[in-house]
């Protein structure tokens, strides 16, 4: 069974005038996947989101939905579920109107089309706000009643650009969960905008990283955390520790320290630029084995605790789980210690 | 808000004294019973203003003025909102011209456009008629409409429309539910203004008016012209007035200070 492709962009580029805001994006979207569009701002995910809905018009390349060749459809006939950045709501309009406006284009009965909005605003908890106009609501309120508008027609693919980034961080912890249920539940295929890496690995089956109007790399949330593709992409996807090193025979060796190497580097030769996520690394007492250095400060986090270790390589983060015990005090001499296939290369971007 | 500072309250004062005075002064002499312009009055009197009824021309020329700037602002509604729309939603070769060709109007003294109308609608029989005046109005009003129809537009966000068409509209259904309802206070506004400015216009009425097509402005003219009795004045006065009550009564269903900005609703 071939992979069935639902969304397929293939080498688009886009050009404003001289300025080229999309190189070369190919990707696709398999059918009910959740894919996260990540990347700093200007980037160019808003802009690739709005030639997938018919907005922009792809300067080079080429956009298919279900076998069908977008080029000519105009956005009016896509059937594309689209929340926009700016929520984009009508303002003459009650919330309720807003949520209602897609089903009139669909000519749903009246009944219908009640019972209906009636649903989509309970699903984003406004069921009470229905006669409100969009000026008299807040901006996360704004953004949901955006969410039901996208969702009540049942479209075929929703195109969320950073729907969640007004609400608060209950809300929008809330509003995720509920996403991922809903978009579960109704099985259509989304594609998630979002700067917030966190959000993106939590709802998406699959995350695309943007740079510079191009994709970096595409992979499952946890592939692109542990074996990122370069440098922008490990320091995007959270935190993580350089350790530069000099490898030889299977082992390698920093300031002063030598330790294993994993596999896949075992047959390195000369400097090497490793790096290590900060939930990986271990604190030992002093004379332990390992890298030398000392607590320069320790955040508290709940379940968590947070060190920056000084040593002779620079200041490494490193994330520790509350297990109750007794914590390294702050300016206390400590070693640092790994497990070899914790490890990756960095690939010099 | 903020208050008014001395200066600025002697300014208003000024300014609504030169404004609101002279139109005091023509309402007081219309109710003169002498047969000239007498103030101060000496004893109120209808006598003038019953002989408005007594002069039927006035009355025509007030209906059709009437007429004349009811056409000419539809018309110019209907020329200004697909062109105010193209100009703000596209680039398209010949939108520099455009704007200024519809802007035009306002740059050439009113003198010298009626006399070039009237060399160039006596070529097709149009000078002297209601649809020589209705196009010579359309021409002069328009580039009032197509700032306040622009101004309401440029306060409309193109995403708020785009996600209509995402929604299944067509762009025709787009225009009718999102874009008009959205700029139709700037539309309305742009009217009013239309309409005032045609029911005002002189000068290149002047020029191609004739005596079965007489705006009333050019009716008042010609008869001040002729004759100076407290009829002009009680003419002037009853359309102070009319127009007074008018507003007044619009004002009451749509502010009319948000009219003329184009503003939507707070
Ligand atoms: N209409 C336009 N004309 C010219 N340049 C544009 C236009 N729209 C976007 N750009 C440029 O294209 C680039 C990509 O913009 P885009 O809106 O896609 O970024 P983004 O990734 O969505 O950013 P953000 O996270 O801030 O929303 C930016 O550099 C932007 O300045
Ligand atoms: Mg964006």
């Amino acid at each position: 069974m071939a992979a069935p492709h639902f969304l397929t962009l293939d080498r688009i580029g886009k050009d404003y005038g001289a300025f080229t805001a999309i190189r070369e994006v190919s990707f696709s979207v398999a059918p009910g996947e959740f894919l996260g569009l990540l990347g700093p701002s200007g980037c160019g995910k808003t802009t690739t989101l709005q030639m997938i809905a018919g907005f922009e018009a792809p300067s080079r390349g080429r956009i298919t939905m279900d076998g069908r060749d977008l080029t000519t459809v105009p956005a009016a006939k896509r059937g594309i579920g689209l929340v926009f950045q700016s929520y984009a709501l009508f303002p003459h309009m009650t919330a309720a109107e807003n949520v209602a406006f897609g089903l009139e284009m669909r000519r749903v009965s009246k009944a219908e089309r009640i019972k209906r909005v009636a649903e989509a605003l309970d699903l984003v908890h406004l069921a009470h706000l229905a006669d409100r106009f969009p000026r008299q609501m807040s901006g996360g309120q704004q953004q949901r009643v955006a969410l039901a508008r996208a969702l009540v027609i049942e479209p075929r693919l929703l195109l969320l650009d950073e729907p969640l980034s007004n609400l608060d961080a209950k809300l929008r912890e809330e509003m995720q969960v509920e996403l991922r249920e809903l978009q579960r539940r109704i099985g259509v295929t989304t594609i998630l905008v979002t700067h917030d890496q966190s959000e993106a690995m939590a709802l998406c089956d699959r995350v695309a990283i943007m740079q510079g109007g191009r994709i970096v790399q595409i992979d499952a949330p946890w592939r692109a955390y542990d074996v990122p593709a370069d440098d922008f992409v490990a320091d995007f996807l959270g935190r993580s520790n350089r350790l530069p090193a000099c490898a030889g025979g299977g082992q390698a060796e920093a300031g002063g320290h030598r330790f294993a190497l994993p596999p896949d580097l075992a047959d390195r030769q000369g400097d090497i630029l490793l790096t290590i996520r900060p939930e990986r690394l271990r604190i030992g007492n002093d004379g332990a084995a390992g890298l030398g250095g000392r607590v320069q400060s320790r955040l508290f986090l709940g379940g968590f605790w947070l060190y920056a270790v000084e040593t002779a390589l620079g200041s490494f983060a490193v994330m520790l789980q509350n297990t109750g015990s007794v914590p390294h005090d702050e300016g206390a001499p400590v070693t640092l210690d790994w497990d070899a296939h914790s490890l990756r290369r960095l690939e010099r971007a | 808000m903020s208050r008014n500072g001395p200066l600025a309250l002697a300014f208003h004062a000024l300014f609504l004294t030169f404004i609101l005075a002279p139109l005091l002064v023509v309402i007081g002499v219309s109710f003169t019973g002498e047969g000239y312009l007498a103030l101060p009055l000496n004893g109120l009197s209808l006598r003038w203003w019953r002989a408005i009824g007594d002069n039927p021309r006035f009355l025509e020329s007030f209906w059709f003025s009437l007429r004349l700037g009811v056409t000419a602002a539809t018309l110019s509604a209907l020329i200004a909102v697909p062109a105010a729309l193209a100009i703000a939603r596209w680039r398209f070769p010949g939108r520099g011209a455009l704007v200024a060709i519809l802007a035009s109007p306002l740059m050439i003294p009113h003198v010298v456009l009626g006399v070039a109308l009237l060399r160039f609608f006596s070529g097709f029989g149009l000078s002297g008629s209601f649809a020589g005046l209705v196009t010579a109005h359309v021409i002069v009003i328009t580039p009032y409409m197509l700032r306040l129809v622009g101004a309401g537009l440029s306060g409309l966000d193109p995403r708020i429309e785009r996600a209509a068409e995402s929604l299944g509209a067509s762009r025709l259904t787009v225009f009718r539910r999102v874009t008009l309802p959205l700029i139709a206070p700037g539309v309305a506004g742009g009217w009013i203004l239309a309409f005032v400015t045609s029911f005002d216009e002189l000068t290149v009425s002047l020029f191609l008016a004739s005596p079965s097509a007489n705006p009333l402005p050019v009716q008042l003219f010609n008869y001040i012209d002729q004759m100076t009795d407290p009829l002009v004045a009680s003419v002037s006065a009853a359309l102070i007035l009319g127009t007074a009550l008018v507003l007044l009564v619009l004002d009451r269903f749509y502010p009319i200070d948000r009219l003329l900005t184009g503003e939507r609703r707070a």
